[in-house]
């Protein structure tokens, strides 16, 4: 699945572990599942370590880790379903998790504007999408009535430069 | 078209916010979007199932007949510029009407797709859209129709009510939530916006310091699961309004139930937690926000305040003579003013209320005939500012009082004279299966019905006040559980039923869920078994007492032997 | 409703149906292959297979946006929907008599 960062295809290093964590973990970049994340000794490894959270869980739990991780992955079932845009602005603006944040799952071109103002900076989209349109979806709008976790410039009253 | 554009001595719309160049730049960016994403949609690149949650956050429904669309009107406050350019779609897109609902919007219903980019267009020249109509997010802000004149408001709601409009417009967290959101603000304590019965409602008081804070209601709804909201906050600090509620509805987002439409409103959360959880859930988040990024500062507040529109009223020594001599002359306005009127806080003012409920007509509805008329009335009687009441009329605000016998005569040559307010023919009702998807059966006939029957208006003064509301499906547009009698159309194999309610109440002091009197029954029996009922309560009733007083001084058996015994 | 009569037992009706996308209007599928506004230019199919077959057909206008919600629909022995619903769908708001779809005269927004 092509990963995109501000509008760009770039290469995705890191790789998915699925189901239990090898010990010791690949010398590389993995992305391990949160249920496991215990079983690891984070002051241990030597690579980069990210982690793939479920969105079902308060994010507060990856509090004891967020200054180890250097990749946090929330994941939306469906485009309609929208906890982790607030899953998100938790890790931005409470845990103050500084890493990348990476959008999974069944997402719209028309949603991008909306991911990277809670805080999210690569979304993984389908190998089907259309990336004109996600390029184009990041200019959809210039302008917002809430500030974001980018700190953008305020016009006046609500509103916000994007 | 070009007298949208008529505005009399004002350069700010009374009543409302006025758009600057930031906003026009906003509106004409998301139609951009609506429109590309209709070629999208004609493309095959989204799916229906894609694009049905896209066009409906764009107010866009698809009923029986065709597409509908559904307009926002902001703490139902229009301009006469506002109210002609919706005249002008209901003439140039629709079919020379539109329907005012119970949240304060309008909707159309003859609305073609591929034209609806075109209308947002036309609608966005007089400041208006039809963003957040539908969808799981957060609907239209609906407020008091009384809201900056009422005599006991604290503080004005919509100034609020608009802060809150804007900063809930494509909210990039909150627009896609388990179900739709909707929030009503009052100005005063006294309830006139059934705060309890909303995801959020809102009410102003004065605290131990004689300084405003809001009371906060949560988890009240109606639907197939009619809850009673509770008291989240007391006293609730206005420069903190955003934050909380904010911290309220990301808790929802966060842990709504996703995966039963029935359960997935914020009152089933509230309940399932228990206040209190919730509670402190939403006060934990709300602790480690940063307040001054949400802070409604008293220079935003004002920076909001001056766009809007004041009426400039004077003093007219004489004005209440005046009226009281058309009163004392003219029988049939002496009753209009008693019914359809409501106090100002300035005393050579009054309100005037304009009923959209003449027997045989659609309550609700107005054609483009009276949408244009009633523009011209504000213009000429009320700084130009109309109100739309969540019981479906509209309300010309400011009107001196020595010039009210004129209104009225006016109204009178548009058949918007109707002088039944409260009565028993100023019926709540939805679109119904003549129209809307959802519905189970018609409501519109049934009302019609109900109201040819008490078309007397002496006969409706002696029943007194009694509000009426007419469903036809359990999502209750017509608020059909909180009416004094509610009425709901519910489907037997394709045939029509109807179930009858009694004893339900909006308001937070005795707001009440109506119970159910019995088996559902075929129109012409429902609108019969009403008859009964409310002739039952005129033998029954003691002194003054309105029809809900007698039912809840005899309860429901009465009143069911009565409509039941004799099938 | 009528009871059923053994003597004069009379074959079911269906009809097919849909809105039209681009405006919505309520569509019906003739024999010619064309959606009409109108229902008595529906084709009425007796049987299961050759209702399900037409719907096949209809599918591809599904595919190709032109319509969606495409439905099929009982009759009754006056080729009238069995259902208040499809009956109001098929004539237009009971409370609108004049937006009967036979006398409403429209044009497609793109004609």
């Amino acid at each position: 699945m092509p990963l995109l960062k501000n509008g760009e295809i770039m290469p995705d290093s890191w790789t998915v572990i699925e189901g239990d964590v090898p010990s010791p973990l690949p010398p590389e970049s993995v992305i391990v599942p949160f249920a496991h994340l215990s079983e690891i000794d984070i002051n241990t490894i030597s690579h980069p370590l990210g982690v793939l959270f479920p969105c079902d869980q308060d994010v507060d739990a990856l509090k004891p880790y967020v200054d180890r991780l250097e990749l946090i992955v929330l994941q939306f079932p469906a485009f309609k379903d929208g906890r982790a845009f607030s899953q998100a602005r938790k890790i931005r603006e409470q845990l103050k998790f500084m890493g990348e944040l990476r959008a999974t799952g069944h997402l719209l071109s028309d949603q991008y504007q909306f991911l990277i103002r809670v805080g999210f900076t690569t979304v993984s989209v389908p190998d089907t999408a259309n990336i004109q349109n996600w390029q184009k979806a990041m200019n959809d709008f210039t302008e917002a009535y809430q500030p974001s976790v980018l700190g953008e410039k305020r016009l006046s009253g609500l509103r916000w430069k994007v | 078209m070009n007298n949208h554009l008529k505005n009399p001595n004002h350069s700010l719309a009374v009543g409302r916010y006025n758009y600057d160049d930031i906003d026009h730049q906003f509106l004409k960016e998301r139609i951009n979007q609506f429109r590309s994403q209709i070629t999208r949609r004609i493309s095959g690149e989204l799916s229906e199932d894609e694009f049905k949650p896209l066009r409906l956050m764009n107010g866009v429904y698809l009923q029986l007949h065709s597409y509908m669309l559904r307009v926002a009107i902001p703490y139902g406050i229009l301009s006469s510029t506002m109210l002609r350019g919706l005249a002008y779609i209901s003439q140039y897109y629709d079919r020379g009407y539109g329907h005012f609902t119970t949240r304060q919007n309008i909707q159309f219903h003859w609305i073609k797709l591929e034209e609806v980019p075109d209308i947002l267009t036309h609608l966005a020249s007089v400041e208006m859209h039809a963003l957040q109509t539908s969808g799981n997010c957060i609907r239209n802000i609906t407020s008091d129709e009384f809201a900056g004149l009422a005599q006991d408001e604290i503080i004005d709601p919509r100034v609020y009510a608009e802060l809150m409009r804007q900063w809930s417009t494509v909210h990039p967290e909150l627009t896609f939530l388990p179900r739709k959101f909707k929030i009503a603000i009052s100005g005063s304590s006294n309830d006139r916006v059934a705060a309890c019965f909303y995801d959020i409602g809102i009410l102003t008081r004065l605290n131990s310091d004689n300084k405003p804070v809001f009371e906060v209601w949560v988890g009240g709804g109606l639907g197939r699961i009619p809850v009673k909201g509770k008291i989240i906050r007391e006293d609730l600090p206005p420069e903190h309004l955003l934050a909380y509620v904010e911290a309220m509805i990301r808790v929802y987002n966060l842990h709504g139930n996703r995966n039963n439409l029935y359960k997935s409103r914020i009152k089933i959360l509230v309940e399932g937690l228990g206040i209190d959880a919730y509670r402190e859930q939403v006060e934990k988040e709300f602790a480690t926000m940063d307040l001054d990024q949400y802070r409604l500062s008293d220079n935003l507040v004002a920076q909001i305040e001056q766009r809007f529109g004041r009426p400039n009223l004077e003093n007219h020594p004489g004005a209440s003579d005046i009226l009281e001599t058309h009163r004392a002359k003219d029988k049939e306005f002496d009753r209009w003013v008693r019914h359809n009127t409501h106090p100002h806080f300035h005393s050579d003012y009054i309100a005037a209320v304009v009923s959209l409920k003449e027997v045989g007509q659609t309550p609700g509805d107005a054609s483009t005939e009276q949408m244009n008329a009633l523009a011209d009335f504000a213009d000429e009687f009320a700084f130009g500012e109309i109100r739309v009441t969540h019981l479906q009329n509209v309300v010309l605000g400011h009107v001196q009082k020595d010039k009210l016998y004129e209104l009225w005569q006016g109204l009178t040559k548009h058949r918007l004279a109707t002088a039944n307010l409260g009565l028993v023919t100023d019926i709540v009702c939805c679109p119904g299966m003549d129209y809307c998807a959802l519905a189970n059966a018609r409501s519109i006939p049934v009302a019609k019905q109900i109201a040819a029957l008490f078309e007397d208006i002496e006969l409706q003064e002696k029943i007194g006040p009694v509000n009426i509301g007419i469903d036809g499906c359990i999502n209750s547009c017509a608020h059909h559980h909180i009416m004094n009698i509610g009425v709901l159309g519910v489907d037997k194999k394709g045939e029509e039923f109807y179930q009858i309610k009694l004893g339900g109440s909006s308001y937070k002091e005795g707001a009440s869920i109506g119970s159910i009197l019995g088996a559902a029954v075929k129109a012409e029996e429902a609108v019969k078994a009403i008859q009964t009922l409310i002739h039952f309560y005129l033998e029954q009733r003691q002194e003054n007492e309105h029809f809900i007083d007698t039912y809840r001084r005899l309860g429901t058996a009465p009143f069911k032997e009565i409509v039941y015994a004799v099938a | 409703m009528a009871s059923t009569d053994q003597n004069a037992q009379q074959e079911t009706l269906f009809v097919l149906t849909a809105n039209r996308f681009a405006d919505g209007r309520v569509v019906w599928f003739t024999a010619q292959r064309y959606w009409s506004v109108l229902l008595e230019e529906a084709q009425k199919f007796s049987s299961k297979e050759a209702l399900e077959n037409a719907q096949e057909q209809a599918q591809q206008d599904v595919a190709a946006q032109y319509i969606i919600d495409l439905h099929s629909v009982e009759l009754d022995s006056n080729l009238i929907p069995n259902t208040t619903r499809e009956k109001i769908r098929a004539f237009g708001p009971s409370t609108h008599p004049e937006f009967n779809p036979r006398s409403v005269q429209e044009t497609m927004p793109n004609e």
